[in-house]
């Protein structure tokens, strides 16, 4: 039937024969997170977290792996992860840029940041460069209204941009996570 | 414990803390850099009264801005004449906030530096009390959820289902029961609950610790917002800090000490971090969140308060909302009801308290205030904000997050408090954080921005609400680039009546809020609008002679 | 006094309903329409389609006026259980109001093409378009555009048709517990998939589609056959499985499209596995057997029935009268009559004839869904082993005809046909079939040689080529009958499809055979006289009055509920 534009029954999806989801990591999930919830599935969000900081995006083998992990089916992990827009579902760039496109930024001069960053990058909104670095999305509010126009570069806020200046942050260094994902110490 | 705030919050705890806490090593605070880049000023002198004074001053009383900094800036110093009644900041104590003192000061308060400055009090005292007693504490203070709907959390406590007592007086066992704290602040423009979990997070972990106590609730969550990486750690450290020091763990709170209650009562705090979904700041829709689900709000009844997280009796507060009990139960009810104002309606309820208020926009000075409630935004904005940016008109406000809907140009002296959304034709206070426009700004691209974050946000569990909130965005975006005509505009109007405004028609509020903003500021900017469609003409027919016979 | 049972009044007809229903339960067992998408009796409630809702007024519990109930909210109608004295108004202005917003709503991504859908006929949208909508559409702006899917064996999605009812996605969740099916996205761009490379292929896949109300999940198995207009529906009973599901054969000049779950809460509620969805295939499978045909020469030569049934008597009297005996194999495939008419048949010619019922296949073991359910669950669905309709109903009625513990099962029957000896009592047997696939075994096919053998079945297969006479029998499609299932109900079906061909139903050919023995086994000898015609339901009475035991078929057979009749709109007028 050559009309179905979607094979989802038949679709292959890649394999590689080492885990996402290490044995470690499944170790302290067990230990320190899983005891917090009545059921496992309510670890499904630190779960997916996790494994997105450590692998920068979530691929299909690493969802199959944590619906094994926490006794859900795919589907259901899917589901959820897709809500989200934070987890990615395809591949991103080593680094991400979010420029906050709400109310008091764009009316701060956000247009132009992201105008600024896409003739930097020389990327369009939702793209990715050829080197694989960088991403490039538009977000709603990231609550630093005050300091409007704000973007996030992978976990780090850049507040009272002006487009010079939001080019000028992409060039500094990256830093460590800061967050945890809900692992104490 | 005597030593005066001023001491507390100035210089000598911030060398402490910068050399204590990792996360001011770390080049993510966003305190310095804010301070830094609007205004150079020198380190200020706070102006925090002692705890003795605030005590002096029951009444209200004048604030001075801090001499230096109005030095450093003359052009905009204008002389205040704002009041706080309870003379000092309560919520931002530990927050260096304009106009009491220069943000540059903010760090990360530790553990010990909250315990100094008096922390940790008001959850002694608590623990003093029956829990039943704490309740009714809080229940007569009429503190108002922070969160937007301004339920009074009180009553919302006394919702959790009965515990029976023997003979003895001793309660049975409450069972699983759960407290999440709301802290996926996404609404735009709203910032007010990063303030305090960035600098002063043991704030919050005591009201925490309050609540939980008198709700009988050993497990608290924190959900926070998937985009607040560095609020998340800040609070994560605090928590491990809390743990360190007996506040929460299995000895029981405050390192097991005894409670009113009998014996020591035992409260674990988790985070739970969010991952992009304005949605899941509804109060069900982020149970489902905390239960690993998509963030479908659920359909109500049943309330939480009965069946929530798992099935379990869940109370659901807002991090504002928690920060204040500290300061209720340590200063009573009765302090607490002399801030604020009283409702003008007769049998309205009251807005005590005070509320951080963040105000962003075309404004001079944009920030987080305390103020108290019932303010007027002209004097949030021309005092506080220091007047509008470049000294231009003021064209409108968004009355508390964008899903209040607007504030019109001759709406400025409208009252920040929970009364506005009947006095002013908005929905209501919401976060109290307005986003001010000055006169040049388009409110066709305003209402097209808004209704983008909705269809963006809209969880699409509802119809009208998944499709409605699609259609507007188009329909608005097709009048903001002029191919719209009138009857695109009536249309527009209708859709933001239809889609969930008729109460009821959706399962939560992100459609009304979608509604109320898009409607009001098509209502009062109708011109606006009008100017950017080309008129309909459309044809019609007449019988002549019908009108006889009829 | 205050009457005992509540009610409710809605749209002006005071309902009384048993506390804990919901206001749409009431008004659906009332026969009140309201429009509804995400709701079904079988899944929990989400409401979120938001069509039900209606204006609800209920009584101040302390002055007793009646006050808008919550501060005169619209209420979701499957949502709030119904309280005594409430009173809702489903066409109110307000409710109207909604109702046209949502199905507005609803079509703006809806692509609208119901001449290619199958679904269209009987499609909630449609109908609900032509009652609730408001006849045009404002909506000029570009439609959300969604692929269509392949999600498994037996089903097909067609994203951009969906409305987001969720109900297919609750069912993998709620009832078969396998999860297959999930909500991608969000928002307006959300839609219904398996996660790549899992299909949704459990056992009861197939309820997917019946669940839909729109056309977005199809069977693969119906697309493109047929309008659903033309379909024409017969309540029948799963022909081949022993869980006795209610079921729908539609058909159309004289072929099933396909079979729909009939509901029924105690017995299959509302589901149907996919094996009795697709297990009619037999009746028009190219083996059928359409003539009656006799040995010649060891091979079977096509005949008619006069000459067959005369061969037929002939031999099984022969039997007899050499000395032997006359066994019946009954099928659990054939209806309680037809065993009993058929059990008659060889006992008018042998009073000791062997009785026995034919080999009950078992597939694997019983499963209960939603997984861990007690059978007892009023939601519990059952799937049964064992894969024959009647076993228990045949057995009833021949050991009512023979006597208890009279009655073989098949290994007693080809130990009785000579198993294993090698020597038998038995000179002649009525050998019947009715399975939808190939069921003999080379054990009975043994057996079966060198006895007068006349075999009745539907499909070809070797013991019919190696039968002396074979007469071709009609499938549950083709005629009426009672099939009792494994917990003992005992349940009719009805006839569908007129026989294939020359095939006749067993209980027609049994009484065709009665009538010849009763006129000495020739047909010229009948005259006038003609055989009965099968009609289960006089049997089943006959059964009742001549057997004591048998009364169950006169008072415990459980009926397709009647249908509404479509009354001509003409008025009767006097000329």
């Amino acid at each position: 039937m050559a009309w179905i534009t979607k094979n989802s029954a038949g679709m292959k999806i890649e394999k590689r024969s080492e885990p996402y989801l290490s044995e470690t990591l499944k170790a302290r999930f067990r230990s320190e997170i899983l005891p917090r919830y009545e059921t496992s599935m309510g670890a499904l969000l630190p779960t997916l977290h996790a494994v997105q900081h450590e692998h920068g995006w979530l691929p299909h083998q690493a969802l199959m792996e944590i619906a094994d992990f926490l006794s859900l089916t795919p589907a259901e992990v899917i589901d959820t992860a897709s809500f989200y827009e934070e987890y990615w579902l395809r591949p991103k760039g080593k680094r991400l840029i979010a420029v906050c496109r709400s109310i008091a930024c764009e009316f701060c001069g956000q247009p132009e940041i992201t105008e600024a960053i896409k003739a930097r990058l020389g990327i369009d909104v939702g793209e990715t460069t050829d080197d694989g670095e960088w991403t490039l999305v538009e977000v709603e509010c990231l609550g630093s209204c005050d300091s409007a126009p704000v973007m996030l570069v992978d976990e780090k806020l850049h507040e009272w941009l002006t487009p010079a200046e939001a080019v000028k942050r992409l060039d500094e260094k990256p830093i460590g996570s800061a967050s945890s994902h809900g692992l104490h110490g | 414990m005597n030593k005066s705030a001023s001491q507390l919050g100035s210089r000598k705890a911030g060398k402490e803390s910068s050399r204590g806490t990792p996360a001011r090593d770390a080049p993510i605070g966003n305190g310095p850099r804010l301070a830094r880049v609007r205004i150079s000023v020198s380190r200020p002198r706070l102006s925090h009264g002692t705890l003795e004074t605030r005590k002096k001053h029951r009444g209200a009383r004048r604030v001075r801005l801090i001499p230096d900094a109005r030095k450093a800036r003359p052009t905009l110093g204008t002389a205040m004449s704002y009041t706080l009644k309870a003379g000092q900041p309560i919520l931002t104590k530990r927050i260096p906030c304009w106009p009491f003192a220069d943000p540059k000061g903010r760090h990360v308060v530790s553990y010990d530096e909250y315990v100094r400055s008096g922390g940790y009090e008001g959850l002694r005292k608590a623990l003093s009390m029956k829990p039943d007693s704490v309740t009714e504490e809080v229940k007569k203070s009429v503190l108002r959820g922070r969160g937007g709907a301004g339920f009074p959390t009180g009553l919302k406590w006394t919702f959790l289902p009965k515990l029976t007592t023997d003979e003895s007086g001793v309660e049975a066992d409450p069972g699983a029961r759960y407290l999440a704290i709301n802290a996926d602040e996404s609404e735009p423009g709203t910032f007010k609950d990063r303030l305090l979990m960035d600098f002063d997070p043991h704030l919050v972990l005591e009201g925490i610790a309050i609540c939980c106590y008198a709700c009988r609730i050993r497990t608290a969550f924190i959900f926070i917002r998937g985009e607040y990486h560095h609020q998340a750690h800040v609070l994560e450290t605090a928590i491990k800090e809390a743990y360190e020091n007996g506040i929460f763990g299995g000895k029981g709170l405050l390192g097991g000490t005894a409670t009113g209650r009998g014996g020591p009562f035992a409260v674990e705090c988790h985070v739970h971090r969010g991952a992009g979904a304005y949605i899941c700041g509804e109060e069900t829709a982020l149970l489902e969140a905390l239960e690993g689900k998509r963030g479908w709000p659920r359909i109500k009844p049943p309330f939480p308060a009965i069946k929530g997280l798992f099935g379990r009796p869940t109370i659901i507060n807002n991090v504002e909302t928690v920060a204040h009990l500290p300061s209720i139960v340590e200063h009573g009810s009765e302090w607490f009801t002399r801030q604020g104002v009283a409702s003008t309606f007769p049998n309205g309820m009251a807005s005590y308290g005070t509320k951080l208020m963040g105000v962003s926009g075309h404004v001079n000075r944009p920030g987080c205030y305390e103020c108290d409630l019932g303010i007027p935004l002209r004097t949030l904005v021309e005092e506080h904000c220091q007047g509008m940016r470049g000294g231009k008109k003021f064209k409108g406000a968004i009355a508390g997050g964008i899903s209040m809907g607007i504030l019109g140009p001759d709406q400025y002296e409208a009252e920040m408090d929970f009364d506005i959304g009947r006095k002013h034709n908005v929905l209501g206070l919401g976060t109290a954080c307005p986003t001010v426009f000055d006169q040049d700004t388009d409110m066709v691209a305003v209402a097209r921005n808004i209704a983008r974050f909705f269809k963006h946000e809209s969880c699409g569990q509802c119809t009208p609400c998944r499709e409605g909130s699609g259609w507007l965005y188009q329909l608005l975006g097709r009048i903001e680039e002029g191919h719209g005509r009138t009857k695109d505009l009536d249309l527009t109007l209708e859709i933001a009546t239809s889609m969930g405004s008729m109460p009821g028609t959706t399962i939560c509020g992100l459609a009304d809020g979608n509604n109320w903003a898009v409607r009001t500021i098509i209502n009062k900017y109708r011109a606006e609008f009008e100017a950017r469609v080309r008129p309909t003409f459309v044809p019609i027919r007449m019988t002549v002679g019908a009108m006889a016979k009829g | 006094m205050s009457s005992p049972t509540p009610t409710i009044t809605i749209n002006g007809v005071r309902r009384p309903f048993s506390p804990g229903q919901t206001i749409l339960q009431v008004a659906n067992a009332a026969g009140v329409e309201v429009p509804q998408y995400c709701y079904h009796d079988g899944l929990s409630v989400v409401a979120s389609c938001r069509i039900c809702l209606c204006e609800v007024w209920s009584p101040n519990p302390r002055t007793g006026a009646l006050e808008p109930f919550m501060g005169g909210k619209l209420v979701p109608s499957c949502q709030q259980t119904a309280s005594d004295g409430m009173v809702v108004h489903t066409d109110s202005p307000k409710a109207v109001a909604n109702q046209k917003a949502v199905m507005e709503y609803l079509l703006i991504n809806h692509p609208l093409d119901c001449p290619v859908c199958d679904q269209s006929g009987e499609c909630f949208l449609q109908d609900y378009s032509y009652q609730y909508g408001r006849g045009v559409s404002r909506f000029q702006e570009e439609k959300v555009k969604q692929p269509k899917k392949d999600l498994g064996n037996h089903v097909l999605l067609y994203s951009d048709r969906c409305i987001m009812c969720t109900r297919c996605v609750r069912f993998t969740r709620e009832v078969t517990g396998t999860g297959e099916l999930m909500v991608m996205g969000r928002g307006n761009k959300e839609e219904i998939d398996v996660f790549p490379g899992i299909p949704i292929n459990n056992e009861l896949s197939g309820n997917v589609i019946d669940l839909c109300p729109v056309g977005a999940l199809l069977d693969k198995d119906f697309l493109f056959q047929q309008r659903v207009w033309y379909l024409k529906e017969t309540p029948s009973i799963d022909p081949i499985t022993a869980s006795g599901d209610n079921i729908w054969i539609h058909h159309n000049e004289g072929k099933i499209h396909r079979v729909k779950p009939r509901e029924n809460p105690r017995v299959n509620k509302w589901w149907i596995t996919d094996e009795v969805r697709y297990g009619w295939k037999f009746v028009h499978s190219a083996d059928r057997l359409g003539a009656p045909a006799r040995k010649q020469y060891g091979y079977p030569a096509q005949s008619d029935f006069p000459r067959a049934y005369e061969i037929a008597v002939a031999g099984l009297r022969r039997a007899v009268e050499d000395g032997g005996r006359v066994a019946l194999l009954a099928s659990p495939m054939i209806a309680c009559e037809e065993a009993y008419l058929l059990a008659q048949v060889v006992r008018e010619i042998d009073r000791e004839a062997v009785l026995a019922v034919g080999p009950v296949p078992v597939k694997g073991s019983d499963r209960v869904y939603p997984p861990g359910a007690s059978e007892d669950d009023p939601r519990a669905f059952k799937v049964h082993a064992e894969k024959a309709p009647n076993a228990r109903g045949v057995r009833r009625v021949l050991e009512a005809l023979a006597g208890p513990g009279q009655v073989l099962d098949f290994e007693a029957f080809l130990r009785a046909m000579g198993k294993g000896t090698g020597s038998s009592g038995v000179r002649a047997a009525l050998v019947t079939g009715n399975y939808p696939s190939a069921w003999t075994t080379p054990e009975l096919l043994g057996c079966l040689g060198g006895k007068f053998i006349v075999a009745i079945d539907t499909l070809a297969g070797p013991h019919v080529d190696a039968a002396d006479i074979s007469l071709p029998a009609a499938t549950f499609a083709e005629k009426s009958g009672t099939f009792e299932n494994a917990r003992g109900m005992i349940q009719s079906f009805e006839r569908a499809l007129t026989a294939f061909e020359g095939a006749r139903p067993e209980g027609q050919i049994a009484f065709d055979l009665l009538h010849l023995i009763a006129c000495g086994g020739e047909y010229e000898r009948a005259g006038a006289t003609r055989p009965e015609v099968y009609d289960a339901a006089d049997i089943r009475s006959r059964m009742a009055a001549e057997h004591e035991t048998l009364g169950v078929f006169a008072s415990a057979v459980g009926h397709p509920a009647p249908r509404p009749q479509a009354r001509p709109d003409m008025r009767l007028v006097e000329i």
